[in-house]
C-alpha cells in the first residue's frame, strides 16, 4: 500500500570504475577505520587482557568476561538500571521526537523555527542538565525542596540526588527532557521532503483521516529518518552516563543510578583496570548492535 | 475639543511636576545632607567609629600651622614613641607619617595612636602603614620579544603619606583633636620593621578651592612648549605589589604597542580598585610654570558608576577639586583633560623633577557608601531577629502575630525604608543615573514598606528579603571598587593638541586582523622563556592549574632557578587528564605539578621513589608529616606536597555573642549548643561526608586500616559507636544534610560551621557585608582520659611528582627542591595573590612559606595551632572503596534509619573484598585472619 516505494535504479558499472569508486570512498574509509573501527578492535583485544594502563597488558583470555558475568553484582545492577533507563527513555524519547516533529510541521515557517530551537536547545547545549542539579538540590533552598516545603507537602528537605528512592527516576526525567536530539531534527527535515502529490493520490485512493495519512504515507516516506532517529535514540539511551554522574555522582548511593557506562568509567579511571573496562565496553557494544537489529526489523513493518 | 485635550495635557504635566516636588526629600545641598547623615549616625550603634568621633567630638577646624613631631623629639621605648607638644588654640589635624619600612613587605606594619591617653576611635587602633613597592628590574624581554612584568619589591625608600582608614571608607585622611596647651601623642607599633622619622599634624582646613589656588599662582607664566608625556607603566612607586605594569593590546593607539607582541604599556586596571591604593610617577618639566594635565585612562570595569582618583602633586593635593577626579564608565579608552566648566585646571610645577600621584578614593560617594554599610548591618540584624520568630522557611498558613509580639521591629522596618530611600536618591543624584545598586535599594524600600504596612506579609516576603539583603551587600561591594587603567598622562600648555586616542574603524580593523593573524604563529606555551642559549639540561614540567599560575612559575624559573643551577625548565600548561595518556605513550613530563592521585601512579611503577635521594630526609622536614601520608606507598615516598588545605571551624562572632554561646571546643560542646541554635532557627554546618567521620576516627586515635592496609578497621566496636555518634548529628539533632555555606553563613542561618580553609577566600570575596564579623578557630575534638583535646583535621592538597620515566632524575629533583623551598613558595603565593586577588590565596604545604603568607597575625596563630593536629588517612590499594562505601553507609543510616552496626559490618565486608582483590592484582600479601 505504501506509495513511497520507488523502484531502485541500479546503475551498471564498468569494471574499470571500481578502482575509482574506492578512491572516492578512501577519505571516509580511512577516517572511519582509523577512528572508529580500529579503536573498537583494540578495545576488544584489551578486553582479553589485564591492563592497568601504566604497565604493558597481560593476556588473561576470558577472565574479565567470567568475572563480569559470574562475579560482579554491581554490573548486574548497572545492567538493570541501563535497561530501565533505555526501555523508558528510548521509546518515549523516540515517540516524542516523532510526535513533536509532526505537530511542528503543521506550523508556519517562522513558528516552526522557533519551536525547533526550543525543543532542540536542551540537547545542543552540552552539560545543561546540571541545571537539574540545582532544581533538585538537597538543600532546603533547592527549587524543588523549597517549593514542596512552601506548599507544606514535605517537612524536611528531600535528598533527591542521593536518595535511592528518587535518583533513577530523576535521571529518566532528565533524559527524556534531553531526548529531542538529532533524531528530532532529522524528522523535522524529513517531513518537509514528503511529496505533496502523494497525499493527493492517497485521498483519491481512499485515505479517510490524518491517522491513516500518517501511517500509510508520512511514516513510510520517513523510513530513512526513522532508522537514523532510532539508532541515535538507542545509543544515547544505552550510553547514558554523563547525566547520572553529573546529577548523582559516580558512583551513586548504593549504585542506585549506576549505568553500564558508569561502571565502565569506574573501572577505567578510578580503578585503573582498563582490560575489564574494555570487556564492559565490548558487552555494551554487542547489546547495542542486538537492540539495533530488533528495532530495524520493527521499523520495516511500518505501513504494512 | 482640542482645547480640552490641551488643558488635560497641561494638567498632566503640572501634576507630574508636583509629584516631583512631593517626592521624599533628596539631599539638595551638601549641608542639609550632612545634617541628615548626622542624624542617622547619631543613632548608629557603633559609638567608637570615626564617624561618631567626627559628629560628637571633633573640632570643626584648626588654627595655626603644621605640627611636626620628629622622632628625635620623641620619648622612645620599645615599639613606642611619645611626644609632648604645645598647640596655640584647639583644633583638628590630619595625620601624616614619614617612615621607612625594611624587610620583604610580607605584612604591612600596624600601629595604634593615642592622643592624650585615649585611642580617639577604633580606626586608629591597629591601622596599617602602606608599604611602597617598585619594579625589581627593568622589564625583561623573552625570546619572542614579549615583555615580562618585573617582580615587585619593597622600595626601602622613605614614605611620606597621610593616614587613611584601611577600608578606604573615608575620602579624607584620619584626623585627631588637639587641645589648646600641652598635648600628648603616643604611637605604638607591632613591628620592628618600621622606623618612623616623623609624624606630621596637618590642620584640616588648609585645602583651598581652585579659585584661590589660581589667585596664588596668578603671577606665574603658563607653560608653552611641547607636550610632556608620562607613560603609566613608568610608575616609580606603588602602594601595593599588585600594581605592576600590564600589557594591553586592545587598540592600535595604546602607547606603546607592537603587533603580536605583549608590551607592558599600561598600569592599574582591575588591580587598582581598592580605595587608598596609589601610584607615584616622576616627571621632569623644563621650567617653573603652570601646566594642564590630561589623562588617558580606561574605566571599563565598574558599569553604571564613576570611579574617583585623588591627585597629589609633590605629596599634597593642590586644590579641593583635584581630590575627586571623576572618570565615568566607558568600554573604550578615554582622554580626560582635568578641567571645570570655565576651563582647564592649571597646575603649578617646579622646574626639574616633580612627583605626581594618583590615589584611588571613594570621592564624593564616601558618606553615602558608609551609610549603606550601616544599613546592611542593620538589615541583617533585623533579618536575624525575624529568623528567630519565623524560622528560615516560615509556615504561611500560620498567624505569627508579629505586630503584637514585636511592634518596635515592624516600625523599624518602615524607618529603614525611609532611610534607604534617601540614601538611594542621594546616590542616584551623585551618580547621575540609576544602576544595579539603586535598583536593589528601591526593591528593598518597596519590600520594607510592604512588610511594615502589613505584618502578615512578612512570612511570605521573608526569603526574598534575605536575597535582597545579600544582593545589596554584593552590589555595595561592587560600588566600592574604583578600578582605573592608565595608559599615559600629558603635561602641556593651555588647550593643548593631544595625541589621537580613539582609533578609526579601519585602523582598528587592520590592527585586529594583524593580531588575529599573529595568534597563529605565537608559541603560547613558551611565552616568557627568557634564556636563549641551549646549554644546560632541559627538564619538562607540566602544570595543570591556570595560565597565570604557569606564567608566574615560568617567571620564577627564569629569574631564579635557571641562573642558579644552569638547568632549564620547559613548563607546559596541560589539562590534568592528559598526564595518564601521555605517560602511557612515553611522552610524559619529568615533573608534574599539582598531582592528586600519586599513589595510583606509584602502585603501577610510574612515579619515581624520592627516597632514593640522599637528602630526602632533610627536604621532607619542610613539610608536615601529615601531608606525606597520601604520598606514601609501601616504603616509598613518591611526591613532595606543595599545597595543603584542612578544616577549621568558622563562626560568626556577632551571632554567637547575641546568643551568649562560646566557641565549642569538643563535639559534646556542639551537641550542647545545638539546642540553642535550633530554638533560634539556626543550625550548625557540619558537612555530611565521610571526611568528617574519618576526622573523628583519627581524633579518637583509631585506625582506618589494619595489617598495612589489607583490612579495613572500621568494624571495630569503637569505630562503629563513633559512626553512630556522627550520624546522630543528623538523625537526632537535625543538622542540615546539604546547604550552601557561604549563603547561609552570611545570613546567619548557619552561624557556625566546619569547612576547609579555602572557604576563607570565598567569604572574603562574596560576603563583604559580614567582613570583620566572623573568625575561625580549630576544629572541635574529643577529650581523652587526661582531659586533653585531640583536634585532628585531615589534610587535602596537591603535590609535585616526578615520573619514573624521567631521564634526568637529579635535575628534576633539583627543580622539585627549588620549587618547594620556602622562598619560592612564598614568593609564588604572593605573586598569585597579587595577580588574582585575595580569592586565590595560596596555602603552601611548606611550613615556613605557609607562615609567611598574607594572613593576619591572629589568623596565623590559629592556623599554626591547627597544623599541630593535622592528620590524614593513608592511601592503600583499593582505598577508593572506603569513601564511597562510607557515604553509602551514612545514607543508609540517616535516610532509611537502618541499624548502624549492621550497615557498618556490611560495608566494611565489601571494602575488605575490594582491598583483597586489589592486593591480589598487585601481588601483595593479603589479609590474614586476625580476630
Amino acid at each position: 500500500m505504501s506509495l513511497c516505494k520507488k523502484g531502485a535504479v541500479k546503475r551498471k558499472k564498468a569494471n574499470g570504475d571500481i578502482a575509482f569508486s574506492y578512491a572516492y570512498l578512501a577519505p571516509f574509509l580511512i577516517i572511519f577505520s582509523l577512528f572508529t573501527l580500529l579503536p573498537v578492535l583494540v578495545s576488544v583485544f584489551f578486553s582479553f587482557t589485564y591492563y592497568n594502563v601504566l604497565e604493558p597488558p597481560k593476556w588473561v583470555f576470558l577472565q574479565n568476561y567470567l568475572k563480569l558475568f559470574l562475579n560482579d553484582d554491581i554490573f548486574l545492577i548497572s545492567f538493570k538500571n541501563t535497561l530501565i533507563i533505555a526501555l523508558i527513555t528510548g521509546p518515549v524519547g523516540y515517540a516524542m521526537s516523532l510526535i513533536f516533529a509532526w505537530l511542528i510541521n503543521e506550523l508556519s515557517d517562522t513558528l516552526r523555527a522557533i519551536f525547533v530551537l526550543i525543543f532542540y536547545a536542551p540537547s545542543i547545549s552540552g552539560g545543561v542538565y546540571t541545571i537539574w542539579g540545582i532544581i533538585f538540590s538537597g538543600d532546603s533552598f533547592g527549587y524543588a525542596n523549597s517549593l514542596l516545603l512552601y506548599l507544606g507537602i514535605i517537612k524536611e528537605p528531600i535528598q533527591w540526588l542521593t536518595d535511592k528512592q528518587y535518583m533513577l527516576w530523576l535521571v529518566i526525567v532528565v533524559m527524556i527532557w534531553m531526548s529531542l536530539g538529532a533524531g528530532f531534527l532529522s524528522f523535522v527535515a524529513g517531513l518537509r521532503t514528503v511529496d505533496r502529490s502523494y497525499f493527493e493520490v492517497g485521498y483519491i485512493e481512499g485515505i479517510r483521516n490524518r491517522w491513516q495519512e500518517l501511517w500509510y504515507i508520512t511514516l513510510p516516506c520517513l523510513r530513512p529518518q526513522m532508522m537514523f532517529g532510532a539508532v541515535m535514540s538507542i545509543t544515547s539511551a544505552f550510553a547514558c552516563g554523563a547525566v547520572t554522574t553529573a546529577l548523582c555522582g559516580n558512583p551513586s548511593t548504593d549504585y542506585g543510578a549506576h549505568t553500564i557506562l558508569n561502571h565502565l568509567t569506574d573501572y577505567g579511571t578510578t580503578r585503573f583496570d582498563m582490560g575489564y573496562a574494555c570487556a564492559i565496553a565490548t558487552v555494551l557494544f554487542f547489546i547495542m548492535i542486538f537492540v539495533n537489529e530488533v528495532v530495524q526489523k520493527a521499523i520495516t513493518k511500518i505501513g504494512n | 475639543m482640542k482645547r480640552l485635550l490641551l488643558c488635560l495635557l497641561i494638567l498632566c504635566v503640572v501634576a507630574s511636576s508636583f509629584s516631583v516636588w512631593a517626592s521624599p526629600k533628596t539631599l539638595s545641598s551638601n549641608n542639609e545632607g550632612d545634617d541628615f547623615f548626622k542624624d542617622i549616625l547619631k543613632n548608629s550603634t557603633d559609638k567608637n567609629s570615626y564617624d561618631s568621633f567626627l559628629i560628637n567630638e571633633a573640632y570643626e577646624s584648626a588654627v595655626g600651622e603644621k605640627i611636626i613631631l620628629s622622632s628625635a623629639a620623641a620619648v622612645k621605648t620599645e615599639n613606642e614613641m611619645k611626644w609632648q607638644f604645645n598647640a596655640d588654640g584647639s583644633g583638628r589635624y590630619y595625620l601624616k607619617a614619614v617612615y621607612n619600612v625594611a624587610g620583604d613587605g610580607l605584612s604591612s606594619p600596624e600601629a595604634t595612636i593615642m592622643v592624650n591617653g585615649v585611642v580617639p576611635y577604633s580606626e586608629l587602633a591597629g591601622f596599617e602603614f602602606p608599604v611602597e613597592y617598585m619594579d625589581a628590574t627593568k622589564p625583561e624581554t623573552d625570546i619572542y620579544g614579549n615583555q615580562i612584568a618585573p617582580s615587585q619589591v619593597v622600595s626601602g625608600k622613605e614614605v611620606s603619606t597621610y593616614i587613611f582608614d584601611y577600608t578606604g571608607s573615608y575620602a579624607q585622611p584620619l584626623s585627631v583633636n588637639v587641645n589648646d596647651g600641652t598635648n600628648e601623642l603616643k604611637i605604638t607599633y607591632s613591628d620592628e620593621e618600621i622606623s618612623l622619622s616623623s609624624l606630621i599634624l596637618v590642620p584640616v582646613d588648609t585645602l583651598k578651592d581652585y579659585l584661590e589656588y589660581q589667585k596664588i599662582y596668578k603671577e606665574k607664566s603658563v607653560y608653552n612648549g611641547q607636550n610632556i608625556k608620562v607613560e603609566g607603566e613608568s610608575a616609580v612607586l606603588k602602594s601595593d605589589s599588585v600594581l605592576s605594569a600590564s600589557g594591553d593590546r586592545s587598540s592600535p593607539l595604546v602607547s606603546p604597542v607592537k603587533t603580536g607582541k605583549i608590551l607592558l604599556n599600561t598600569i592599574g586596571g582591575y588591580n587598582w580598585k581598592s580605595a587608598n591604593q596609589y601610584i607615584r610617577w616622576n616627571v621632569v618639566v623644563p621650567e617653573d610654570g603652570l601646566y594642564t594635565l590630561s589623562l588617558k585612562a580606561r574605566q571599563n570595569r565598574s558599569v553604571g558608576q564613576p570611579v574617583y582618583r585623588a591627585l597629589y602633586i609633590n605629596g599634597e593635593i593642590p586644590f579641593k577639586e583635584a581630590a575627586q577626579i571623576r572618570v565615568d564608565y566607558s568600554s573604550k579608552w578615554q582622554m580626560k583633560t582635568l578641567s571645570n566648566e570655565s576651563g582647564e585646571y592649571l597646575f603649578y610645577l617646579n622646574k626639574g623633577e616633580n612627583e605626581i600621584m594618583l590615589s584611588a578614593t571613594l570621592g564624593e560617594f564616601d558618606t553615602v557608601v558608609r551609610m549603606m554599610d550601616n544599613a546592611v548591618v542593620e538589615l541583617n540584624s533585623i533579618y536575624r531577629q525575624l529568623l528567630v520568630l519565623l524560622g528560615s522557611e516560615p509556615d504561611l498558613s500560620k498567624d505569627y502575630k508579629l505586630e503584637k509580639i514585636v511592634p518596635e521591629l515592624i516600625k523599624n522596618l518602615g524607618a529603614q525604608a525611609d532611610k534607604l530611600e534617601v540614601i538611594s536618591d542621594t546616590y542616584e543624584k551623585l551618580n547621575g543615573g540609576k544602576n544595579a545598586l539603586t535598583a536593589t535599594l528601591q526593591t528593598l524600600v518597596r519590600q520594607l514598606r510592604k512588610m511594615s504596612g502589613d505584618a502578615d506579609k512578612i512570612p511570605s516576603e521573608f526569603s526574598y528579603f534575605k536575597t535582597n539583603i545579600g544582593s545589596l551587600g554584593t552590589n555595595l561591594a561592587l560600588a566600592k571598587e574604583q578600578p582605573l587603567e592608565v595608559d599615559y598622562f600629558i603635561l602641556a600648555s593651555e588647550s593643548p593638541t593631544l595625541p589621537k586616542y580613539k582609533a578609526g574603524f579601519f585602523a582598528q580593523l587592520i590592527f585586529d586582523i594583524k593580531e588575529f593573524a599573529c595568534s597563529f604563529v605565537i608559541d603560547y606555551k613558551n611565552i616568557g622563556t627568557v634564556d636563549k642559549n641551549s646549554s644546560g639540561t632541559m627538564i619538562t614540567a607540566w602544570i595543570s592549574s591556570g595560565r597565570d599560575q604557569a606564567q608566574i612559575i615560568r617567571g620564577l624559573v627564569s629569574d631564579d632557578f635557571t641562573p642558579n643551577t644552569g638547568h632549564k625548565v620547559k613548563l607546559e600548561l596541560v589539562s590534568g587528564a592528559s598526564l595518564l595518556p601521555a605517560t602511557v605513550a612515553g611522552k610524559g613530563p619529568d615533573v608534574y605539578i599539582g598531582a592528586s592521585d600519586v599513589v595510583n601512579f606509584a602502585m603501577r611503577n610510574a612515579a619515581y621513589n624520592l627516597k632514593k635521594f640522599d637528602d630526602f630526609d632533610d627536604i621532607s622536614k619542610r613539610f608536615l608529616p601529615a601531608t606525606f601520608v597520601v604520598l606514601k606507598y609501601l616504603d616509598g615516598v613518591y611526591a613532595l606536597p606543595n599545597q595543603m588545605g584542612f578544616n577549621v571551624l568558622y563562626y560568626r562572632t556577632d551571632i554567637l555573642a547575641d546568643l551568649g554561646l562560646e566557641v565549642p571546643q569538643t563535639w559534646d560542646d556542639i551537641i550542647a549548643m545545638s539546642s540553642v541554635l535550633a530554638v533560634n532557627n539556626m543550625s550548625f554546618g557540619l558537612p555530611a561526608s565521610s571526611e568528617i567521620y574519618l576526622m573523628m576516627v583519627k581524633q579518637k586515635g583509631l585506625d582506618v586500616y589494619r595489617q598495612n592496609g589489607a583490612v579495613c578497621a572500621l568494624d571495630d566496636p569503637a569505630a562503629i559507636e563513633l559512626f553512630q555518634y556522627y550520624t546522630n548529628f543528623y538523625n537526632n539533632y537535625g543538622f542540615p544534610l546539604s546547604y550552601s555555606l557561604v549563603n547561609r553563613f552570611r545570613t546567619g542561618e548557619i552561624p557556625i560551621a566546619i569547612d576547609n580553609i579555602s572557604l576563607y577566600n570565598s567569604l572574603e570575596i562574596s560576603a563583604p557585608e559580614i567582613k570583620g564579623l566572623w573568625k575561625f578557630s580549630m576544629v572541635p575534638g574529643f577529650k581523652d582520659g587526661d582531659g586533653n583535646i585531640r583536634r585532628d583535621s585531615l589534610t587535602s592538597g596537591a603535590a609535585t611528582m616526578m615520573l619514573e620515566s624521567t631521564k634526568h632524575p637529579d635535575e628534576s629533583w633539583e627543580f622539585m627542591k627549588w620549587w618547594t623551598s620556602a622562598a619560592i613558595q612564598s614568593k609564588y603565593g604572593r605573586e598569585i595573590e597579587s595577580v588574582l586577588g585575595a580569592s586565590a590565596r595560596y596555602s603552601s604545604a611548606n611550613i615556613d612559606a605557609f607562615e609567611q603568607s598574607l594572613w593576619s597575625k591572629a589568623e596565623r596563630s590559629v592556623l599554626m595551632d591547627q597544623m599541630q593536629y593535622l592528620n590524614d588517612v593513608e592511601v592503600v590499594p583499593g582505598s577508593y572503596y572506603l569513601g564511597r562505601n562510607l557515604n553509602n553507609a551514612f545514607r543508609n543510616v540517616v535516610y532509611y534509619d537502618k541499624k548502624t552496626i549492621d550497615v557498618m559490618f556490611d560495608y566494611v565486608y565489601k571494602i575488605n573484598g575490594e582491598l583483597t582483590e586489589k592486593r591480589v592484582e598487585l601481588g601483595l600479601e593479603t589479609a590474614k585472619e586476625d580476630r
